[in-house]
């Protein structure tokens, strides 16, 4: 009686912290709506939105029609989803291999994606061509790590983490040859900038084209959270309760590939969000992944929402989002294990 | 639980369809600008842009570096709103008002909200950036994309720039000028007999980098009188730098190497001279390796300095038919028509 009343205070707590979430989150996309170098209040920023979605509100300037609706709209919606996608994928990745330190791009997805949009870029292509190339290059990269495995007969954990290795390690090689042979001035300034994240570019249509691969998956992955508590008690245990491991296993690793996929090809690799993320969600709301998945979710979607909005607004020229990530993270990532270092040792 | 899964999942499809639904209307939009009549004018890519018909106010501002010679030498600073700088230092001791224009970003990147923030008539680009086409149309600005990497585009990026800013008359005068130069080139390459023609090399930013066949610094050396020794040589690319590999520069072994100073180098100059592997070259025993001038401002970059890279390449080749006092008057005519000013050679970076 006593557990069952722990539990539901538990989940209230959890639900209402996730509430307050929400409610960050919102304020958050407010904000971003009035920050940036084109100056616009925030009561400028609801009429656009109010007269562009409902057809009334006050009068605006075309332009501030344009910068709300043609490039903030976009960049916010963006820096949103990818944000909820590499940390809830961060989750499931931490989960399935009981490993910690594991982030979503470590099957080699980011690696695969920065030589598809390499090669876009070489061949001249972007928006929407690089983000497919960049998709593709990373759904092959993980194809083939997959693969390595299945060749070599082995289901262990431990032979697909070292797959990833392998394959991350070959895919570097392939961009460091691109890179060379880029024109230094901008084709390589181009594959750097994006191999460092960026919303600059983004477009609504870019959005529409991956909308299906990252809710899609992240729904499944919702479903499946339970199931994911099972695979983290470790395999025997598992085993032992008649679940079908190998199966939960490959449709938790295809959704967070995919939605790991789909937002590294819309924005370019971003560090640190799907190995910091999970952790601080971790801290507030304990280890159970029914809580734990939409709370790094709703935690992802802020921090890189006001990642994205700093780098925006702060410095003459636009800065890659992986500089402020990893100026963030890789502190906050040391204070969280120094807190966490007597369950981590 | 299961709540807290909806609401989550809730809050995504509302911000996610409020994002599309957001695109699909309009409101009550009030033009930042009188509607201005317009004419269309092809740019360098062949594309029809609709700009605005008072050619003589219309405001421009660019990321591409290679543009801002152009809107310089056509004297139309107080309708620059944003320039990039390739070599700041050269605009300022030219004292051009055009180097306290403002930013909106780099040649790889462009600040669309600094370009909002700037609104200009027209913003101008490089041709293959197709994103930042798609930014500043979507910004309800005009995008109108330009390419200077030949003698002859660089005479057609004039035109169209006379034509896109209502200075026609000064473009006119800087083409009858290139047109001139070309001319007096082409004459005194043709002074130069067929067999003391000298061959010639340009390399690039790394000692197994050079300049394919089509490219600008080529195209220079050829039209000097000099022999190209890399027919078939091309890059990865049109008009780019060709990865040929440092043994391949030893089997062409030209009588003259030029190295570009239009990007920077992985390597010094004195390193021709001390790596030993060189020594065995025609232009290095003779000592005939060259960086095409200048410190301040490239005469092998994209835009109207390539006059002067080609009298320098002549000078250097074929020193009797284009003397060091030819080469110091055509510089000099150069700065002081395009800018108003002539410079020492040290400011140049080239003792005459």
């Amino acid at each position: 009686m006593r557990r069952l009343a722990t539990n539901s205070k538990k989940n209230f707590y959890a639900v209402g912290f996730d509430l307050l979430l929400l409610a960050i989150l919102a304020g958050c996309i407010v904000m971003a709506l009035c920050s940036g170098k084109y100056p616009i209040t925030p009561k400028e920023s609801l009429e656009v939105l109010f007269g562009e979605v409902f057809g009334k509100g006050g009068v605006y300037s075309e332009m501030t029609k344009n910068v709300v609706m043609g490039l903030r709209i976009p960049r916010i919606t963006a820096s949103i989803l990818c944000g909820v996608m590499l940390a809830m994928s961060g989750v499931a990745y931490q989960s399935i291999f009981k490993n910690p330190l594991i982030s979503p791009d470590f099957l080699g997805v980011s690696n695969g994606a920065c030589i598809g949009a390499a090669i876009a870029i070489l061949m001249g292509l972007g928006g929407i061509y690089l983000s497919g190339f960049a998709f593709l290059g990373g759904i092959l990269a993980v194809s083939i790590t997959v693969l390595i495995p299945t060749i070599l007969k082995s289901e262990s954990n431990i032979m697909l983490v070292l797959s990833g290795v392998i394959v991350g390690g070959a895919m570097s090689s392939i961009l460091g040859f691109i890179k060379y042979v880029a024109d230094p001035e901008t084709e390589l300034a181009a594959i750097t900038y994006w191999t460092m994240g960026s919303f600059s570019y983004v477009t609504m249509a870019e959005i529409k084209s991956v909308i299906l691969t990252m809710v899609i998956p992240m729904l499944i992955l919702f479903g499946m959270s339970w199931w994911l508590d099972i695979l983290s008690m470790g395999e025997s245990e598992a085993k032992s309760l008649g679940v079908n491991i190998k199966l939960i296993r490959n449709v938790a690793i295809a959704c967070a590939t995919l939605m790991t996929a789909s937002s590294v090809c819309i924005s370019g690799t971003i560090g640190w969000i799907g190995l910091v993320i999970p952790h601080f969600a971790r801290m507030c709301v304990g280890p159970n992944n029914t809580k734990l998945i939409p709370t790094a979710g709703l935690m992802g979607g802020i921090f890189l929402l006001l990642v994205d909005t700093i780098t925006r607004t702060i410095s003459m020229a636009e800065m890659p989002v992986s500089i402020l990530t990893g100026l963030i993270g890789a502190p906050f990532y040391a204070v969280l294990l120094y807190r966490q270092r007597k369950t981590i040792s | 639980m299961r709540n807290l899964k909806r609401a989550a999942a809730l809050l995504l499809v509302l911000v996610i369809c409020f994002s599309f639904g957001a695109c699909g209307k309009q409101g009550t939009v009030q033009p930042d600008k009188p509607k201005a009549d317009t004419i269309v004018i092809t740019d360098m890519m062949g594309r029809e842009v609709e700009v605005p018909a008072d050619t003589k106010n219309t405001t421009v501002a660019s990321t591409y570096g290679v543009v801002t010679p152009f809107l310089s030498t056509l004297q139309i600073p107080d309708r620059v709103l944003a320039a990039n700088f390739k070599n700041k230092q050269f605009f300022r001791l030219c004292e051009d008002p055009i180097i306290n224009t403002g930013n909106i970003g780099t040649t790889v990147n462009l600040d669309s909200e600094a370009l909002a923030a700037t609104n200009p008539d027209v913003y101008i680009c490089k041709i293959s950036d197709q994103e930042k086409i798609d930014i500043a149309t979507r910004l309800g600005i005009p995008a109108v994309t330009l390419s200077a990497e030949i003698p002859e585009e660089v005479l057609k990026a004039y035109e169209m720039l006379g034509k896109l800013l209502g200075c026609e008359e000064r473009a006119q005068a800087i083409i009858d000028y290139l047109k001139g130069e070309l001319a007096d080139i082409d004459d005194l390459a043709a002074k130069i007999p067929e067999e003391d023609k000298v061959t010639a090399i340009c390399m690039g930013s790394l000692l197994s980098r050079v300049a394919g066949e089509d490219m600008l610094q080529t195209m220079m050396i050829e039209r000097v009188g000099g022999k190209s020794v890399v027919k078939g040589i091309v890059g990865e690319e049109e008009r780019y730098w060709a990865d040929c590999g440092v043994e391949k520069v030893f089997e062409l072994d030209p009588d003259y190497i030029f190295v570009t100073s239009s990007a920077v180098l992985d390597y010094s100059m004195d390193d021709f001279y001390t790596d030993s592997s060189w020594s065995g070259m025609i232009a290095v025993k003779n000592r005939d390796v060259y960086q095409i001038p200048a410190k301040l401002d490239s005469w092998d970059m994209p835009g109207p300095g390539f006059i002067l890279g080609m009298y320098y390449m002549m000078h250097c080749m074929y020193p009797d038919v284009c003397t060091a006092e030819m080469l110091q008057t055509e510089v000099n005519d150069y700065y002081n028509f395009f800018y108003g000013k002539t410079f020492t050679g040290e400011e140049i970076g080239y003792e005459f």
